[in-house]
């Protein structure tokens, strides 16, 4: 197809085309100015004056002639393919994917004069696919915003589509379902182009499922926390009361039932609103249940593993003290000034069998030790235990210890301070207390060594962020302790940070303080009774005696898992769906800490199974990026240990159907209403061959430009044109 | 502890004392001749110019002292004196204590066993009421304010009460 038009010559700039014509059209003005004002009218200089000129303008954009040959080609189509997870939902023998990917073939089929670009979204940026017959589509990503890929579209590079095809089931996360049709077409119209759309199912699954769980609030430990779990039934199941139940997955034990309740369907939608309380701060994984009722045919959305970020108000502390000592009066007196502790202290101040008053009870401040009702009733609602110096069998706490061991493995903290009746000295070597504590105890009948020491840091110790506040005042300096309790060596997986310079236990020096894991929660041993003087001491009065405020700072806060003293942090990237290929887990080291890094992974609840373990040299790069093969649903619990440092820990959930499949339904009306709006048309699988084709596109394929005449012609004829007109002035006396 | 004038503390020594009650030492200050009162006048001097922005002041009735072991209404010694003790806190933890009621005297005994100054007016009874204040001194040192930790609190109150009626 050829056309001819004209133009002016390309090497003129569009100033001098613009002066050209002013002085053209002011010229014929004077000129038309001058003749009016005459009796006697020329018309031979008015017309040669007009095509002088006119010459000279011609002769300064010399006028060429184009003529260019253009081509029709196929319009620009492109098909967004809705590719987030929800596409893997089961379909007809398949999935709802391969029904998208048979679509797209159709639509390669139908559109055969069109240039088609396929596109996949999500969340996040959109992905370009190849149209191959082999290209196998694939899933990803929670949401699915439709939004977001036609903005990406928009503000593309290169030629607009003149259509658009969206390949989806219409459940989309963006635009939402509750859009009036003003703002959906604010939403999905801004292209300026038909959005047609074909709905990849047509059936609505019976299915019953939990489709979302909203917290009122902030989860705070100890405090209740409403969750209202929105429940939904779907297809042709019978659904009237489905029961929902909440469990706490825990490490190394059986999952703790924290809440169940019924919700009661209408319209195929229920809530129930449950409260529940999480005693432990940091990453807690719940997992949160329906009782689905027969013929449900997705029972993968019948269970969500959430992870619940566990906030802290306050620490609650029970100190439990033998008799008063310096080494208690400064510990209290460090807990009482922080205002973020909560102390609930008892100090045996009498001995019942020994200790005589000599007073009636009622002139006494005594009170009876509740030993029972505190190990009995509330024991749960405290973060962490101190037992200092006091002997478990003298005051009763022997019975209990099970139960206190019990409460550390789901999530409990421990600590046990040194003292004549700390320790095997206080009758816990061999009690179910004995295990879960860093270091064995041997039950020698001296439980104590008087003499004087000064503790020596451990390598470990060295390289601890809990250990760093008080060698930041003191260096490697340590006071004098007054004796230590017997400890023996330090169980597998435990940490000492201090050790004694002389004595032995397992043919290594013995631990002073030592920190370790046991099951959910962490425990502290310290071997001595003389950490006051930290607080008070020559020493401590060279750093005004914040060193002991810097020691119990980073014990308590190791023991809370306060992240200032771990030594890495932990996260999954993106999220972890059980059939996915494998798990990205990204390990930060925290300043200053440096050695090779050490990653075990397993899961909450008991499991035979060796844990995976990753080693990482000390010199890779941060962050590490470490990825483990798929893991199925569940929590997991990942311990990453650098170099010699105490193990830091990040609990997490994995899904099997996460929220993408919270939901199953099609939403065949989402994509007819963003049709309409869009002057597109919304059809199924089969209507594939309704679907319009745009106009074909002009696209030009060569230009030939050709001058009228040559320059030397333009500049010859304004000369002799000039000269005619002066002529014809001079014979009308107009010079 | 002492009957007579105190000395003036030379600087080292200010500043020495100071530190140690910064770092959470406690003086206590036991008046042995209340009735002469020079060591008294001597060492609120010193005081002064050890914690010249800490003036002392009454000790409450109300407070844990009287509570952290036995329960007392008043402190004694080998004179009855004024019926509070004054004290120099820091926030609520106490700093300085200063008795007017020779505590020490109605606790002395001499080398034989028996004691070594009769206790006035109220005798025996005033002197074991002494011991217990003694003995509440040493417990607040030793254990603070535990005594005034909300957990005890009920069954205290229930106590006095009791002694009351």
């Amino acid at each position: 197809m050829t056309a001819t038009s004209w133009a002016i010559t390309d090497d003129v700039d569009r100033w001098v085309v613009i002066l050209t014509a002013s002085l053209l059209v002011g010229s014929i003005a004077l000129l038309i100015h001058e003749l009016s004002s005459r009796r006697q009218r020329s018309w031979l200089i008015f017309i040669t004056g007009v095509l002088a000129a006119l010459c000279v303008a011609l002769a300064a954009v010399r006028p060429v002639v184009v003529e260019s040959q253009a081509n029709l080609v196929g319009p620009r189509v492109v098909i967004l393919v809705d590719q987030s997870r929800r596409m893997k939902l089961p379909e007809g023998g398949g999935t709802r994917l391969d029904r998208a990917q048979a679509a797209i073939r159709s639509l390669a089929a139908h559109f055969q004069a069109a240039r088609l670009s396929v596109v996949g979204f999500s969340e996040g940026a959109v992905e370009p696919l190849s149209l191959g017959t082999e290209t196998k589509l694939s899933a990803h990503g929670n949401r699915s915003d439709l939004s977001a890929a036609l903005r990406e579209l928009i503000g593309s590079a290169g030629e607009r589509p003149q259509a658009v095809v969206v390949v989806s089931d219409g459940r989309f996360s963006r635009p939402t379902a509750e859009l009036a049709d003003a703002s959906l077409r604010e939403s999905v119209g801004a292209l300026g182009v038909p959005l047609h759309s074909v709905n990849v199912t047509d059936s609505t699954p019976n299915d019953a499922s939990i489709r979302g769980v909203r917290a009122a609030g902030v989860a705070v430990a100890h405090q209740p926390l409403a969750l209202t779990i929105e429940v939904g039934c779907a297809g042709e199941l019978e659904c009237d009361r489905l029961p929902v139940r909440i469990a706490e997955l825990r490490d190394g034990v059986a999952p703790a039932e924290l809440a169940s309740g019924v919700a009661e369907i209408r319209d195929g939608v229920g809530t129930v609103e449950l409260e529940i309380t999480l005693d432990r701060a940091g990453g807690r994984v719940l997992e949160i249940s329906l009782g689905a009722p027969a013929g449900d045919t997705i029972p993968e959305n019948d269970t969500r593993h959430v992870t619940f970020v566990v906030a802290r108000d306050r620490i609650r502390l029970l100190h439990l003290a033998g008799r008063p000592t310096y080494d208690v009066r400064a510990l209290r007196s460090w807990l009482k000034s922080d205002e973020s502790v909560d102390v609930v202290a008892f100090f045996i101040l009498r001995d019942s069998d020994g200790d005589e008053p000599g007073a009636p009870s009622f002139e006494l401040a005594l009170i009876h030790f509740p030993v029972d009702e505190l190990f009995t009733e509330h024991l749960r609602s405290f973060d962490a235990v101190i037992l200092q110096d006091i002997d478990a069998i003298r005051y009763r706490l022997d019975k209990y210890l099970a139960r206190l061991a019990n409460y550390v493995e789901l999530g409990g903290g421990l600590i046990m301070v040194g003292g004549p009746s700390s320790f095997a000295g206080g009758n816990y070597a061999g009690t179910p207390l004995d295990s879960i504590l860093p270091v064995e105890q041997p039950q020698d009948d001296k439980p104590s060594d008087s003499k004087p020491f000064v503790p020596r840091y451990t390598e470990a110790g060295h390289a601890a962020e809990v250990t760093r506040p008080i060698r930041d005042l003191l260096g490697d300096s340590l006071p004098e302790m007054a004796g230590t309790n017997y400890l023996g060596q330090a169980r597998p997986g435990a940490i000492v940070l201090w050790q004694h310079p002389d004595l032995l236990a397992g043919g290594q020096n013995m631990p002073v303080l030592a920190l370790g894991e046991a099951g959910d929660g962490r425990t502290i041993a310290l071997s001595v009774d003389s950490t006051h003087r930290l607080a008070f001491s020559p020493m401590a009065a060279s750093v005004a005696g914040r060193a002991y405020g810097a020691l119990w700072d980073g014990l308590l806060g190791w023991l809370m898992r306060d992240p200032r003293y771990e030594a890495a942090r932990v996260e999954v990237v993106g999220e972890c769906i059980e059939g996915e290929p494998d798990v990205l887990l990204r390990v930060t080291r925290l300043p200053g800490m440096r050695g090779a890094l050490n990653l075990s992974l397993a899961p909450l609840t008991p499991d035979p199974n060796t844990p995976i373990v990753r080693d990482i040299p000390g010199d890779s790069v941060e962050p590490i990026e470490i990825r483990v093969p798929g893991l199925k649903a569940g929590g997991y619990t990942a311990k990453v240990r650098i170099g010699e440092a105490p193990p830091s820990r990040h609990d997490f959930a994995c899904e099997r159907g996460g929220s993408a499949w919270a939901d199953s339904r099609p939403d065949r009306g989402r994509l007819e209403a963003i049709s309409r709006l869009t002057g597109g048309l919304a059809v199924g699988l089969s209507g594939i061959d309704e679907l319009p084709l745009p106009e074909a596109t002009r696209v030009s394929a060569q230009r030939e430009v050709a001058p009228v005449a040559p320059p030397w012609l333009w500049t010859l004829a304004s000369a002799v044109l000039l000269g005619v007109h002066w002529v014809a002035r001079r014979n009308s006396g107009l010079l | 502890m002492g009957g007579e004038a105190v000395p003036a503390l030379s600087e080292p020594e200010v500043r020495g004392l100071r530190n140690y009650l910064t770092l959470g030492g406690v003086l206590f200050v036991d008046d042995s001749n209340p009735e002469l009162g020079e060591f008294g006048r001597s060492v609120r001097t010193q005081l002064q110019r050890v914690l010249p922005e800490s003036p002392l002041v009454r000790l409450p009735a109300q407070h844990v002292l009287y509570k952290s072991y036995y329960l007392l209404d008043r402190p004694v010694g080998r004179v009855e004196g004024p019926p509070h003790l004054e004290a120099i806190s820091s926030g609520k933890t106490l700093r300085v204590l200063v008795s007017s009621h020779d505590l020490i005297g109605a606790m002395a005994q001499q080398r034989g066993g028996g004691w070594t100054f009769p206790v006035e007016p109220g005798g025996q009874q005033q002197r074991e009421l002494a011991m217990r204040l003694a003995v509440n001194l040493a417990m607040y040192v030793l254990c603070l304010d535990y005594k005034d930790d909300q957990v005890h609190a009920e069954e205290l109150m229930r106590r006095r009460g009791r002694q009351r009626r």
